[in-house]
């Protein structure tokens, strides 16, 4: 486990910078750190591991109070008298005596103390040494970086035992500074790499590029704005360098080469773990849920209805609600859209149709989604995944990170055709080929072998679409799919979606929050807040005369040309926290008209009258004063 | 591509010659007289001495000595051992050796080391991957001699299935037990980083991207997944064959291997010169080409990286 005053150096470096001011990174990253820390002191095993780093530097320090036996002292008759006494703690013959009858236990008490000095001292230094010239090359560049760079591939070329040994061979008597002075000659070039790399990264930050043009002295923009930015990768490696200098210190000594009396170290000192990430269950096994057989499909129901869904997420903090009673369907040709913040549930409520949310933490734990009449909730995993992919496709915003970088996306649209209908490689790449053709990618046949980061964004999100589409599906949903692209593309590819929605009959859910997006595309909108459908409407109508304080809000926050010159509204406040949704209408605490009852019930979703008590089809509004927002 | 090669090998010359030069620095100019060594504790003739001095380029200057050791390399000359060995016969019965325990070890971490990482990653936190995680760390804390003492213990000492070292070098069969010690500790490695790139990857939109086109589960994993998640451990695995071929000093003395390790651990405590410095120097091109070829496999699997 990693030092625990390295950890906490780590955590507060940045912190002391804070003074200068003009760096938000550093603002980001002393609350990074101050919050790393304080989940690691939670954390039991890292308590426990620091503990026993510290209880190994104390006997470092002072191995005088673990034994008052001299490890030196032996006799020799002993080794063959004693026998180890384990129950005989912190005794002589606590682990027995070696071969010269020496105590082990009090040669494993004083060898710690060399072990913690050779690890601790040659890790300062080759920290020191890399440190400056890894921040020389890395900062400076040209030449400096040259001469620093071939050097240490120089030095990579030596195996550290084995230039050990070389230079221990030299010193005819031999202490434990030998065994430093060695270790840190020859590894100084591993940190010289990790500080260069580093500092290259941070060099380019916007605030050191401000600290410049503030006017700031060379050795002030390294000591004071790279130096603690710079320095975290090479405090993790030094963590974990620790631990092999102390395990090539005990080789040496092993070979004879190192210290003597050090020889019979045992292996009883912690190492540090390969730092690994922080784990969350992963989500292969678990898209999938449910295991009963399905009934025949009932021809003549909506495409797809999601009925009183409610889904959680079970975190660390609590239970937080994500999507709290949704309904909603789509038919065949129609565009649903459904609008909000993040945080609103609208991408949960996708991603558990699609049956790809991560559970656990996520969970279902009411409702039905039916795809033409069936429960997909109650689907075989089999089954399910055969819908997957040809019923039901799924667009992903970010394309560049939706499509796998190291196939070409011949490869990945072809493979729809193989999987799904047993197509040959050349079918399939005569298909792709095709579909490439369809969306308008120039060149499809030259660019079929490309890789997806060959590809402009526009283009990727095409493909994306493409993939969506290759199998002809009844349902495709889009989630936010133009947010990742400039303007002027975001409306060609809304453009081609719509077109290849209209011509192949689809039913359309496209998830957004942006309004300008839906405006010309959607049959009808349902507005989503606090994981709750607060309104829905055919668009016109909701654009024209919203029914619900929420969707006026956000009408009101578009900016308008008509009305030039005036500030921008913004609904004051921000999207509750999902843990702790405020009683009654969760949208209350931002609303400008809210009543005690807003405050105390949960409104229903109700069904919305004209100035004449006439219904308006399609149109519900979730708000206790529907009437007065409508009509007033 | 050819230009990235071409670039890359033009690199390695500087590279070549100073790690070469540094060995031969530390070699020759540290104190230590290894021709007063050779005489062990008698008293050496100094007439004797000078004249075996001279015959090995001893009493000249540093840099003199270097460049006629160089002259001599290129022209496929390694140099004689104070023993009157040339040094590239030594080479040529020890690096066979190596290169077969070097081999086995690779394989041994390679194939179980991903076997271990691709199934404690897929199953996190379950038994099987609990025990990998302990297994690993375990491996990874205990030096290896330490871990070759035990096997030696175990496997020859109590069970009697193999002798305690090899008796002949040559045999593969006995070579097993020091291969596996010798790959142990970077099958841990191989092991965690399968397992933490799996980890990663899984939760990678792509993958998501997968479960939504109704991909199963196997083509999932073969296709999208595995390919990913392998590229930081092939680069691994790359750079550790080209450590293992220098040899492994610890294992190869306590399994008594005569391989490449054993003959510089003799030569550097006997500071034989020649020995030392043309090992090393093969072993410098090993690491050079070694890197190299992981740099250019690191394009091959990733698509993104293309080297002009």
């Amino acid at each position: 486990m990693p030092d625990l005053t390295d950890k906490k150096t780590a955590g507060e470096i940045p912190a002391q910078r804070t003074e200068t001011g003009a760096a938000p990174k550093q603002e980001k990253a002393r609350s990074l750190g101050s919050d790393a820390w304080h989940d690691l002191r939670r954390k039991p095993i890292f308590v426990i591991s620091a503990l026993l780093i510290l209880l190994l530097i104390v006997i470092a320090i002072a191995p005088g109070l673990f034994t008052s036996v001299d490890p030196r002292a032996g006799d020799l008759r002993l080794h063959y008298l004693t026998k180890p006494n384990y129950s005989h703690f912190f005794e002589a013959d606590w682990f027995g005596y070696d071969l010269q009858g020496r105590s082990i236990y009090a040669r494993v008490v004083y060898g710690a103390r060399a072990s913690v000095v050779v690890g601790i001292t040659v890790t300062l230094g080759v920290t020191i040494l890399g440190g400056i010239t890894g921040m020389l090359a890395g900062y400076f560049g040209g030449w400096i970086d040259t001469i620093i760079s071939r050097v240490t591939d120089i030095f990579f070329g030596i195996p550290l035992l084995l230039g050990a040994l070389v230079i221990l061979n030299a010193f005819t008597s031999r202490t434990i500074w030998s065994v430093v002075f060695a270790l840190v000659a020859l590894g100084w070039t591993q940190m010289t790499r990790v500080m260069r790399g580093s500092v290259i990264t941070v060099k380019q930050a916007d605030f050191v590029t401000a600290a410049k043009a503030l006017g700031a002295g060379t050795t002030r923009i390294l000591w004071k704005h790279i130096l603690p930015n710079a320095i975290a990768p090479v405090i993790v490696v030094a963590t974990i360098a620790l631990g092999g200098y102390i395990a090539t210190e005990a080789t040496l000594s092993f070979l004879g080469i190192g210290l003597h009396h050090a020889r019979r170290r045992g292996a009883r000192r912690p190492r540090p773990e390969a730092p690994l990430r922080e784990e969350v269950t992963t989500p292969m096994t678990t898209v999938i849920e449910n295991d009963q057989k399905s009934d025949r499909l009932d021809v003549g129901t909506p495409l797809l209805e999601v009925k009183d869904l409610h889904v959680e997420f079970h975190t660390r903090d609590g239970i937080a609600k994500a999507v709290n009673g949704v309904n909603y369907s789509v038919a065949a040709g129609e565009t649903l859209a459904v609008l909000g913040e993040s945080g609103s549930g609208k991408s949960v409520t996708a991603q558990t149709i699609m049956g790809i949310l991560d559970m656990p933490p996520g969970k279902v734990t009411q409702g039905e989604i039916l795809y033409r009449g069936q429960d997909m909730l109650k689907m075989s995993n089999e089954d399910r995944r055969k819908i997957r992919g040809r019923k039901i496709a799924m667009i992903f915003q970010d394309a560049l990170s939706a499509l796998n970088p190291v196939l070409s996306v011949g490869y990945q649209l072809g493979e729809m055709f193989r999987v799904h209908q047993g197509a040959s490689k050349a079918e399939a790449k005569a298909k792709a080929i095709e579909l490439m053709d369809r969306v308008r990618i120039p060149a499809a046949k030259q660019r079929v072998n490309d890789y997806p980061h060959q590809f402009s964004g526009g283009m990727r999100q095409r493909i994306m679409i493409a993939m969506a589409l290759s199998l002809q599906p009844d349902l495709i949903i889009a989630d936010e799919p133009t947010t990742a692209l400039d303007v002027t593309v975001q409306a060609q590819v809304m453009d081609l979606l719509a077109e290849l929605q209209a011509e192949y009959n689809m039913g359309l859910i496209l998830i957004t929050h942006d309004l300008g997006v839906v405006a010309d595309v959607a049959d009808k909108i349902a507005v989503m807040y606090a994981g709750r459908i607060v309104e829905t409407a055919p668009v016109h109508d909701l654009y024209a005369n919203p029914a619900h304080p929420y969707t006026k809000g956000l009408l009101r926050s578009i900016p308008r040309l008509d009305q030039k010159g005036q500030d921008l509204y913004a609904i004051k406040g921000l999207p509750p926290n999902l843990l702790k949704v405020p009683a009654g209408c969760a949208f209350n605490p931002r609303c400008d008209v809210a009543t005690d009852l807003c405050r105390t019930e949960i409104p229903a979703l109700h069904h919305v009258t004209d100035k004449d008590g006439k219904e308006l089809t399609g149109r519900r509004s979730a708000c206790h004063l529907w009437k007065e927002t409508l009509h007033g | 591509m050819g230009s990235y090669v071409l670039r890359r090998v033009l690199q390695m010359i500087p590279v070549f010659f100073g790690t070469t030069l540094l060995i031969f620095l530390m070699v020759y100019s540290l104190p230590g007289d290894p021709v007063a060594a050779l005489f062990g504790e008698k008293a050496a003739d100094p007439a004797v001495v000078a004249s075996i001095k001279h015959k090995y380029f001893l009493d000249q200057p540093i840099w003199k000595q270097y460049l006629h050791y160089m002259g001599n390399l290129f022209q496929g000359d390694f140099g004689t051992s104070f023993t009157g060995r040339p040094v590239a016969d030594i080479m040529a019965d020890a690096f066979p050796v190596t290169i077969r325990l070097a081999l086995m070890a690779f394989v041994f971490e390679m194939v179980l080391g991903l076997a271990l990482g691709v199934v404690s990653g897929l199953r996190r936190g379950s038994i099987a991957d609990t025990l990998v995680l302990i297994m690993t760390l375990v491996v990874i804390s205990i030096p290896v001699f330490v871990l070759a003492y035990i096997a030696q213990t175990v496997f020859a000492t109590n069970l009697g299935w193999v002798t305690p070292t090899v008796q002949d070098s040559y045999d593969l069969s006995q070579l097993i037990l020091p291969a596996i010690v010798l790959g142990s500790l970077s099958l841990a490695f191989v092991a965690r980083l399968t397992r933490t790139s799996i980890g990663e990857n899984l939760r990678a939109d792509y993958i998501r991207t997968a479960v939504a086109k109704g991909l199963p589960r196997r083509t999932i994993i073969t296709r999208h997944l595995l390919r990913n998640s392998l590229i930081p451990v092939v680069t691994f695995l790359g750079t550790d064959l080209g450590a293992l071929m220098g040899g492994a000093i610890v294992t190869e003395g306590i399994f008594n291997v005569q391989g490449i390790g054993n003959v510089l651990y003799r030569a550097i405590n006997q500071k034989e010169g020649p020995t030392v410095v043309g090992i090393v120097t093969v072993l410098v091109i090993v690491y050079l080409v070694a890197s190299l070829l992981v740099d250019l496999l690191y394009a091959v699997l990733d698509p993104r990286i293309r080297y002009a």
